[in-house]
């Protein structure tokens, strides 16, 4: 089964690297440019793990996991944090907004992809 | 051309694109009362520049673009006011900036020594502010790394308890080791969907510096 992933980031650079990286590693890749088109996203992408920056406009990344989370068909699926930002308050209101987990750019993409497998359980 | 060469060229359009609206946003700026969008806009646009940099290993540009945003952010957060002091930095910043992406792209060395005094500049503005983010984290980025999945702590959450799970596990497990950490999982339950249906995970996980 090939797993979809949502991708939400504001720069089409980012936006494009994880694409690229995870379509050669043969996931089904779906791509918003901001939390809101993130959530308008979901129906079409049915994705079964989100990725999302955190500084976005319109809606950020801890807005999208909060809306993501209060609905009910994703209440319980994996986002992962892909983002510059290090600090710890920063990565505990990500995690009380439901964050599975934070990843810090610029990512190696081996071990970006073993995070991902072992966030799906593959 | 190589993917990467196609990525890099895709980053300079997006540059152009940001430094725009930089610019654009710094003028806003200059008038009394603008306002606070237009300073979030702003740090986007350097935030969004350092973020695609750093996926480059384009350490100049990430340096300057990481303090530059720090100065911004005291400014969103209203810890810092928007003076013609602050912002005659901030123009000067945005043009050296604007001077960072054009030697990246050509590939020549930056100015350093401009750097170093704009550098200098912006640290005067973020003066002893305790909660203005070091360097430290973003050094640490550039830090081969080296896996190191560790079991759960406790005990998963129970089947069919997973939608209000979000904050179960241990917690932010310890992610930073010696370096600085790049990957931090917080132990939460979460469900994966398998050919059998769905699946149940709850493993903590931390990547490490190596």
């Amino acid at each position: 089964m090939t797993a979809r992933i949502l991708a939400v980031d504001d720069s089409p650079t980012i936006r494009g690297l994880v694409a690229d990286v995870l379509r050669k590693a043969g996931f089904e890749v779906f791509l918003a440019s901001d939390g809101v088109e993130g959530v308008g996203t979901l129906a079409d992408a049915d994705p079964d793990l989100i990725i999302t920056d955190i500084n976005m406009p319109k809606m950020d990344g801890f807005g999208l996991i909060e809306s993501v989370r209060a609905t009910g068909s994703y209440s319980s699926i994996p986002i992962l944090v892909l983002t510059t930002e290090s600090s710890d308050a920063l990565k505990a209101r990500a995690r009380n907004a439901g964050a599975t987990g934070w990843i810090v750019k610029p990512f190696d993409d081996e071990r970006f992809l073993t995070v991902i497998d072992r966030v799906l359980g593959r | 051309m190589t993917d990467r060469d196609e990525f890099l060229e895709m980053f300079f359009t997006e540059c152009d694109e940001l430094l725009d609206s930089l610019a654009t946003g710094l003028r806003a700026m200059d008038v009394p009362g603008h306002e606070m969008e237009t300073v979030h806009s702003v740090f986007r646009a350097v935030h969004s520049m350092k973020g695609a940099a750093a996926a480059f290993g384009l350490t100049d540009l990430v340096t300057f673009a990481h303090r530059f945003e720090t100065v911004l952010d005291l400014l969103r957060s209203d810890r810092l006011t928007a003076d013609q002091d602050v912002m005659t930095v901030l123009h000067r910043a945005s043009d050296l900036l604007t001077d960072l992406v054009a030697a990246a792209r050509q590939s020549i060395p930056a100015d350093s020594t401009r750097m170093q005094d704009l550098l200098a500049e912006l640290d005067r503005l973020i003066g002893d502010d305790d909660d203005a983010e070091d360097d430290s984290d973003l050094q640490a980025a550039f830090v081969p790394i080296t896996l190191d999945f560790a079991p759960i702590e406790s005990p998963p959450p129970a089947t069919g308890a997973l939608p209000d799970q979000h904050d179960a596990g241990p917690g932010i497990i310890p992610h930073r080791q010696r370096s600085g950490g790049i990957v931090a999982c917080f132990g939460a339950a979460w469900r994966c969907r398998s050919d059998a249906g769905y699946k149940e995970r709850s493993q903590t996980f931390s990547m490490v510096a190596g």
